[in-house]
């Protein structure tokens, strides 16, 4: 592994990025050709680990034309630390164009080291070539040394935890709040059925024939008994369809009811019926259906 | 011929008296159905109504239908009660004769007595109507005459007040029926009363109706057998029952009238006379019908004649009987039920 490079080259590449200082030429330069040293934007200095990115831009002015063609720098493995990728020509604001470099860190080292993105020389066609200097950065492992005594991954930060009673409070006044209104509201329910079962005809006779197989007389006339206070007068066989005249919703059952009164007639009073009996459980809960509809 | 065969056939008869007296009278159905109920039940009937709305001629046509004789007496201030029974005059030869009056001279052919405006008669003449409607005879010339298949028909005046003595309650609770003939709503049928001239000449009208349908000797026979044959179930007693209690504390069922105070308007109700008449009638309304057993409708169908004249108001209210009457039936109907 590499250790710190030297501190006077560090310092060098640091004055040649802050002062722009003309770089010497490289020695491949041909003499007639001016050498310009680049004005660079370099990243960070210091504090890079593995797989971080450092862009470099070079300004270029007006004209990217200038550059000389195979100017820009192939894109690849630079050294043991760093991959260059594909440079690319940017536009600012200003309308400025920049050679845009990165670079990505592909290796740590085991601690704290100094590396140099490399020197670059960028000719161009009608102008100076652009003299690119090194410039050091920092790099530094991800995990402290072998031996050392901090452990290999960091323990998690704590987190404070939140005062919740305040929302639990809040949550709880909400759901004992909804357990009441539920509470009343099937309060009110029972109530009203009771209240409906104590009062509406056909709910007290569709509860008391629930078990009702139509074979007791007591039945029978207790579906005749709501009949009756439901129309408010006696109702019977004859008058049954002025009945379903002044009641429209009942007349969807007309035909139980003639059937009913027909059937009725044959217990109490000895007619022959040709129909079979009617479901006294059926027609109590159709008319109470009924009741209900129009009740609302 | 078995009992059914008997009751079938004459049900053919009383429903064929009822078309034929059809014929004659018009736009009253109802009048017509309940004196045809009465015939058969052996009941008598007080008819009341409006002037001219043909009482006599239903009587008439009933009368001539049934078959037996038909006899008719004028209610008058000055009628006696000797008046029904015989007639003194003078023969041609200078002796005094006495004939049988108008309810002897029949004999036990007489089917149909008219007793027209039976409230201009007195009290005397009606109590002696009243005996030989109860027990179909009468005392005279020291014997009893028997007319068993008379039926008395009555008509009460209800216009003039002047001169004219009020049955008494007692007196109405004698006759099964008291029918309201009113004047037919019916605009065809008030245009063919007034413009057809087939109504206009009653005599030729009544000519129409076909005579003696019935053996009316027999008609005793028959209603006993109607009563032996149509049954009563247990509900329909209960039902009897109650509209009797009805009829008697109306309040306790919760029935109110229109500025009636209901603890003060019932004298009496009705008596049994009157109940056991409506059973007798409801009989024969269901073997009319055709059925041998009592629905509730047959009841309804004759309590409103039957119970009419029979609940007695206490006086601040018996003037307002015919107002009354009606109205209560109608909410006793209304209220007891059966089953």
């Amino acid at each position: 592994m590499r250790r710190a490079l030297p501190a006077g080259l560090l310092t060098l590449g640091l004055a040649l990025s802050l002062g722009g200082l003309p770089t010497a030429a490289p020695a491949q330069t041909p003499p007639a050709q001016r050498v310009q040293a680049a004005q660079v934007m370099q990243p960070r200095a210091f504090g890079h680990v593995l797989g971080d990115v450092l862009t470099q831009r070079v300004r270029l002015g007006q004209g990217a034309e200038a550059l000389a063609p195979k100017a820009l720098p192939e894109a690849g493995r630079v050294g043991l630390w760093l991959d260059r990728r594909a440079p690319a020509v940017e536009r600012d604001a200003q309308g400025v164009q920049w050679l845009r470099i990165d670079y990505q860190v592909i290796n740590a080292p085991p601690s704290l080291g100094m590396i140099r993105l490399p020197a670059l020389s960028l000719p161009t066609t009608a102008g100076p070539t652009l003299a690119v200097p090194a410039w050091p950065v920092s790099l530094g492992p991800l995990s402290p040394a072998e031996g050392s005594e901090l452990p290999a991954l960091q323990p998690d930060r704590l987190v404070a935890l939140r005062d919740t009673a305040a929302p639990r409070q809040a949550l709880q006044a909400a759901l004992a709040a909804l357990a009441a209104v539920l509470l009343a509201w099937l309060g009110w329910w029972t109530l009203q059925q009771w209240r409906e079962a104590q009062t509406l005809p056909f709910a007290r006779a569709s509860a008391r024939l629930r078990r009702a197989d139509g074979s007791r007389l007591d039945d029978w006339q207790a579906l005749h008994e709501a009949i009756n206070q439901s129309a408010g007068r006696v109702v019977h066989a004859a008058s049954l369809a002025r009945l379903v005249e002044e009641r429209p919703a009942w007349k969807p059952l007309h035909a139980e009811l003639e059937a009913f009164f027909a059937a009725s007639n044959a217990r109490f009073f000895g007619a022959a019926s040709a129909r079979p009996d009617p479901s006294l459980r059926a027609l109590a809960l159709a008319l109470r259906q009924v009741e209900k509809q129009t009740a609302d | 011929m078995n009992t059914e065969n008997a009751l079938q056939d004459w049900r053919e008869l009383a429903h064929r008296v009822e078309r034929e007296v059809a014929q004659a009278v018009i736009g009253q159905p109802q009048t017509l159905r309940l004196i045809n109920v009465a015939t058969f039940a052996r009941g008598h009937v007080l008819l009341e109504g409006d002037v001219g709305v043909g009482k006599t001629t239903v009587l008439r046509a009933f009368s001539r239908a049934i078959g037996g004789d038909f006899e008719r007496v004028e209610g008058t201030v000055d009628l006696m009660p000797g008046d029904l029974i015989y007639h003194t005059y003078v023969d041609a030869e200078g002796r005094p004769r006495i004939d049988p009056g108008p309810l002897l001279r029949h004999g036990e052919r007489l089917t149909t007595f008219f007793f027209n405006e039976i409230n201009r008669a007195r009290p005397q003449v009606q109590s002696l109507l009243l005996r030989a409607m109860a027990e179909r005879t009468v005392s005279a010339f020291n014997r009893e005459y028997r007319f068993p298949h008379m039926t008395v028909f009555a008509d009460r005046n209800k216009v003039e007040k002047e001169e004219t003595f009020e049955l008494a309650s007692a007196a109405r609770d004698r006759f099964m029926f008291e029918l309201n003939m009113s004047k037919p709503t019916d605009r065809s049928i008030r245009r063919a009363l007034v413009f057809d001239t087939a109504f206009h000449d009653t005599e030729a009208l009544i000519a129409q109706v076909a005579p003696a349908l019935l053996p009316a000797e027999e008609l005793n026979t028959i209603a006993a057998l109607i009563q032996k044959s149509v049954r009563t179930s247990e509900t329909i007693e209960r039902y009897v029952l109650d509209l009797w209690e009805a009829s008697e504390t109306p309040q306790n069922l919760g029935i109110t009238l229109d500025g009636v105070d209901m603890n003060r308007l019932i004298l009496a109700g009705a008596s049994p006379r009157g109940m056991s008449a409506l059973l007798r009638a409801t009989r024969v309304v269901a073997w009319l019908d055709g059925r041998l057993h009592v629905e509730p409708d047959d009841v309804r169908a004759v309590l409103p004649a039957i119970l009419g004249h029979r609940i007695f108001f206490t006086p601040i209210y018996e003037l307002r009987r015919a107002e009354l009457a009606g109205a209560l039936i109608a909410r006793i109907l209304d209220r007891v039920a059966a089953p």
